[in-house]
């Protein structure tokens, strides 16, 4: 038994986060527009009275902006006592991954920088990159994700 | 096992039918959840089969099936609530019954019936490894076991002061007084929601004074066996009656109460109560004696408070709805009706947040209590003479704060003690008074707490700091101070090289940076002395506020922090220096427009008209206006802590969510003010 | 002139069991409905004078089709079928306005007596 991953796309990459540090997954709905934020700070999300931001992934990884469609999900992520959503292109699935089937990967994957870059497990004909979210999140506007 | 008029053969043939499919899909989910004892598709799809199992079964009167389908139901629910853990011999007795099923349903096929077959030991094994306690038939709401003196008073009505200013009120108005005792059917599975349709059809056409036992707090099932019901109403005995009828209703029982049955009943409460008060009055002097706090769990606290701040939201909502009626003509009943809810409701919210702030609020004396003791001792090791003022102790913070303050402000003391002050000798030789001096203070600002530890020694030595962190000389004295909270500043080097403080202070700069999203800063006179302070955000604070509204977006500001607001007139700003400044009445003070800062250069152009509203901020340092578009109301907001990805340029010093979903951002007006002084507005 | 019923409970052997009860007691069954969403939609085509709904359904629950359908007719006659363990669920019925509740496993002549009050109101 390993340890379950929630899988989502963003463009034509596949990338996964430990289900522990997800709260919900969410229609893009009710995204209040804020003024002031970064550029890739999509707006922010009110659940329950708390006021959550909601990165565009897609900006954040400097890809080319994309329509909304259905297939666009926020991942509320959840860390301590706070929480921040992510707009990602499309939530896949959540799978069990095998610590077996985990590579570690020092150098950076698809443009990826390493310092993100948790692991990588090879599931059918996807490769998927087992980000660290929490990092990407928390490094300053002015660095870009991807090289 | 008859039905009036019914073809049992045809009902028996369909009962097989179904229960044939439904067994062959257990066997299928139960293999499945040999293999993966973990999958909840399978424990979901087992619940639902053993459920309909045992429904159908019944409804044919198959009770013994009956029974046993509900025993696996029980299980498996156990099972997917997480409280019934599957193990292997659990597993082998469901495997069992799911046998022993299927015995009973060949045999029923066959012309027989289901109660020559032995299940009494399945079931029990199945109890035993699942660990079933036998339901008691109550869900839902926290059902609370009444306590010993409730059971003796089923039935009795308790009136204090409130019941019986309603029953007169009621008179009043020409109602009758009315007490109803309502007795449910034995066969009735369920009692409390029996009465409760009773209730719900009574609160329709009456005024429900009381109910015994309490009807919107349930307890036991059995309990509700017989509901009393004091009530007042227009309506006559018959009308009640019929209003009131209601299936499975064994007896109601209506009388009608005078003068005199209420007096009575009044007086026999009031004589009660002063009995049981006394015996109270009794048994808490003992209490007394092993204290009166209890230890509550933060988290229980934090929900609380969540819920309070809803409240408001909600009691601000009915505020604006109280308004809005009173201006429309008419109603004036439901008008006077709508007032007296909305004060009520404001009263009851203040008090009630008052109460939970606390409960969550601890003076910071707890804090600071323990440092003239520290303070004595390590003087007099140290074979200096210090004197310490503690001001502002009675300062509130949160109590989850106190905890990790407590190391930080610790130490700031120790390493004043320890390198600031200097010892007798050394402060006479440069003319000091023999006796050093340390103030700790504390104070509230705006949504912060500010505490302040200086001390008149030494000061830090800007050189050797400069040395040791290799800083050029073209850096100012004040930024090379602030280096010792940089990590990694401190290390194992001796201490007494190094005079002033260092040691560290990167550990006590983390620690509240992080653990209490604050700021720590310093300032140092050479020879003079050093005065440190930390800036806490309180967490959860209700803030009066001003709320204004610029390029669309809104946004608060402190009204703590406000001096005045004004109109200001497009003649009354100047151009000083390159900076705007708003003149007026022989005042001057830097303006600022919030739209551009807020929102992005071009948002100024939404507002062109001649007069705008402006608020005159005030802080220590001086006034300065904003210019905004509307004053939009003063309100007291629930103000939570804002993510840094939304404050990246520290604007803010938090956000509100009011009940509608509209966001507004706090203004941190001493962040603006120390920005429009160094003249960074372009920077922002 | 008998009473129209419309019988929602997604097991067919129930509605079966209650379709044979009432018939026989001189009611009218003008529809079943095995999902929430099918007791809606059929209350609305067919407007019966009372709904014997279940609580547990696959699609949308029996709660939800009672809420919608008070939606449609605000007097509209609802008796529920539940199961033991759910109070609070028909307290909040009962507060939504439905006429009665059974138990389930009930005996026939509970249900006959439930539509029977409930209709008379």
């Amino acid at each position: 038994m390993g340890k379950k991953y929630v899988v989502f796309q963003i463009g034509e990459g596949h990338y996964a986060i430990p289900v522990t540090e997800v709260s919900q997954i969410i229609r893009y709905e009710n995204v209040t527009d804020v003024p002031t934020a970064l550029p890739f700070v999509d707006g922010i999300i009110n659940i329950g009275g708390d006021v959550i931001p909601v990165v565009n992934l897609r900006s954040r990884f400097s890809l080319s902006t994309a329509e909304i469609t259905r297939k666009n999900r926020v991942i509320i992520l959840r860390r301590q006592d706070s929480r921040y959503g992510v707009l990602v292109d499309g939530v896949r699935e959540i799978l069990d991954l095998d610590e077996d089937s985990i590579a570690p990967e020092a150098a950076s994957v698809f443009g990826m920088k390493a310092e993100f870059v948790r692991g990588i497990a090879k599931i059918r004909d996807h490769v998927l990159v087992l980000l660290d979210i929490f990092k990407v999140l928390s490094t300053a506007p002015e660095v870009p994700i991807k090289e | 096992m008859s039905f009036s008029g019914l073809d049992e053969q045809k009902l028996l043939r369909a009962f097989l039918e179904e229960s044939e499919e439904l067994l062959e899909k257990l066997n299928e989910n139960l293999l499945q959840l040999e293999r993966d004892s973990s999958n909840p598709d399978s424990i979901n799809e087992i619940f639902r089969l053993t459920h309909s199992l045992k429904s159908e079964s019944a409804l044919l009167g198959f009770a013994r099936l009956s029974e046993l389908a509900h025993r696996l139901e029980d299980v498996f629910d156990g099972i997917r609530s997480g409280t019934v853990s599957l193990s292997r011999p659990l597993m082998d007795a469901i495997f069992s019954a799911s046998d022993l099923i299927h015995e009973i349903i060949a045999r029923i096929s066959i012309g027989k019936n289901d109660e020559d077959v032995e299940s009494r030991s399945v079931i029990r094994e199945l109890k035993q490894l699942a660990g079933l306690a036998p339901k008691i038939g109550t869900e839902g709401y926290g059902a609370v076991a009444p306590d010993e003196t409730e059971r003796a008073d089923e039935g009795r009505l308790v009136l204090g002061d409130f019941e019986y200013s309603q029953i007169m009120e009621a008179l009043e108005r020409g109602e009758n007084i009315y007490r109803l005792t309502v007795t449910v059917s034995e066969e009735a599975e369920l009692k409390y929601p029996r009465v409760y349709l009773v209730f719900n059809k009574l609160e329709m056409i009456a005024n429900v004074i009381q109910t015994v036992p309490n009807i919107t707090v349930p307890q036991e099932d059995q309990l509700y066996r017989q509901l009393v019901v004091l009530f007042s109403s227009e309506l006559d005995k018959e009308e009640i009656y019929k209003a009131c009828s209601v299936d499975l209703i064994e007896k109601l029982e209506l009388e009608l109460w005078d003068e005199t049955s209420i007096q009575e009943a009044v007086s026999a409460s009031r004589g009660e109560e002063t009995a049981r008060s006394a015996a109270s009055a009794h048994t808490s002097s003992t209490s007394r004696i092993e204290g009166t706090s209890i230890r509550v769990d933060t988290n229980k606290l934090n929900e609380i408070w969540q819920l309070v701040g809803e409240l408001t939201i909600y009691k601000a909502q009915l505020s604006k709805l109280h308004d809005n009626v009173a201006r429309q003509k008419g109603n004036e009943s439901i008008k006077g009706e709508v007032e007296r809810a909305s004060d009520s409701l404001e009263r009851i919210t203040t008090e009630m947040q008052q109460a939970i702030m606390g409960t969550r609020m601890v003076p910071i004396a707890v804090l600071f209590n323990k440092f003239p003791r520290l303070v004595r001792d390590l003087s007099r090791k140290l074979g200096k003479k210090v004197d310490l003022e503690i001001h502002g102790k009675e300062t509130e913070i949160d109590r989850t704060i106190v905890e990790v303050l407590s190391d930080p402000l610790t130490h700031i003391i120790r390493n004043s003690l320890d390198h600031g002050l200097e010892g007798p000798e050394d402060r006479r030789a440069v003319e000091k008074d023999e006796v050093g001096h340390i103030m700790i203070s504390a104070h509230q600002q705006g949504g912060q707490v500010v505490i302040e530890i200086a001390d008149d020694g030494r000061g830090l030595d800007v050189d050797k700091i400069r040395q040791k962190a290799g800083i050029s000389r073209e850096v100012s004295e004040e930024e090379v101070v602030q280096t010792i909270f940089s990590p990694g500043f401190s290390t194992k080097e001796d201490v007494t090289d190094l005079s002033g403080r260092g040691v560290g202070m990167d550990v006590v700069a983390t620690r509240i940076r992080e653990e209490l999203k604050g700021e720590v800063e310093v300032r140092s006179e050479p020879g003079e002395g050093t005065l440190i302070r930390i800036l806490l955000p309180l967490t959860l604070t209700i803030l009066h506020s001003l709320v204004i509204s610029c390029a669309g977006y809104y946004y608060a500001i402190p009204v703590q922090d406000i001096d005045e607001t004004v109109r200001v007139l497009e003649e009354e700003i100047v151009i000083q220096e390159g900076s705007e400044v708003y003149s007026y009445e022989g005042n001057e003070m830097p303006l600022l427009r919030l739209g551009p800062v807020l929102c992005g250069p071009s948002e100024d152009q939404h507002n062109r008209s001649r007069e705008r509203n402006g608020v005159v901020v005030e802080q220590r340092r001086g006034k300065v206006c904003l210019l905004v578009d509307e004053l939009v109301e003063e309100e007291d907001l629930v103000i939570k802590p804002i993510s840094e990805l939304l404050n990246h340029r520290r604007l803010f010093s938090g956000v509100s969510v009011l009940g509608d979903g509209k966001i507004i951002f706090i203004l941190d007006t001493a962040r603006i003010m120390e920005i429009i002084e160094t003249g960074g507005v372009d920077a922002i | 002139m008998p009473y129209r019923v419309l019988l929602a409970d997604d097991l067919y052997f129930m509605r079966m069991v209650q379709k044979e009860v009432l018939e026989a007691n001189g009611y009218q069954i003008v529809g079943e409905a095995s999902t929430g969403t099918e007791a809606v939609a059929k209350y609305q085509e067919l407007n019966p004078d009372i709904v014997i709904l279940d609580i547990t359904m696959p699609e949308m629950n029996g709660l939800e089709a009672m809420r919608k359908i008070f939606e449609i007719e605000s007097q509209a006659k609802i008796i529920i079928c539940s199961a033991i363990g759910q109070q609070n669920l028909i307290v909040d019925a009962i507060n939504a306005g439905i006429k009665d509740f059974v138990v389930k496993p009930f005996k026939p002549e509970r249900l006959l007596s439930a539509i029977k009050n409930a209709l008379a109101a």
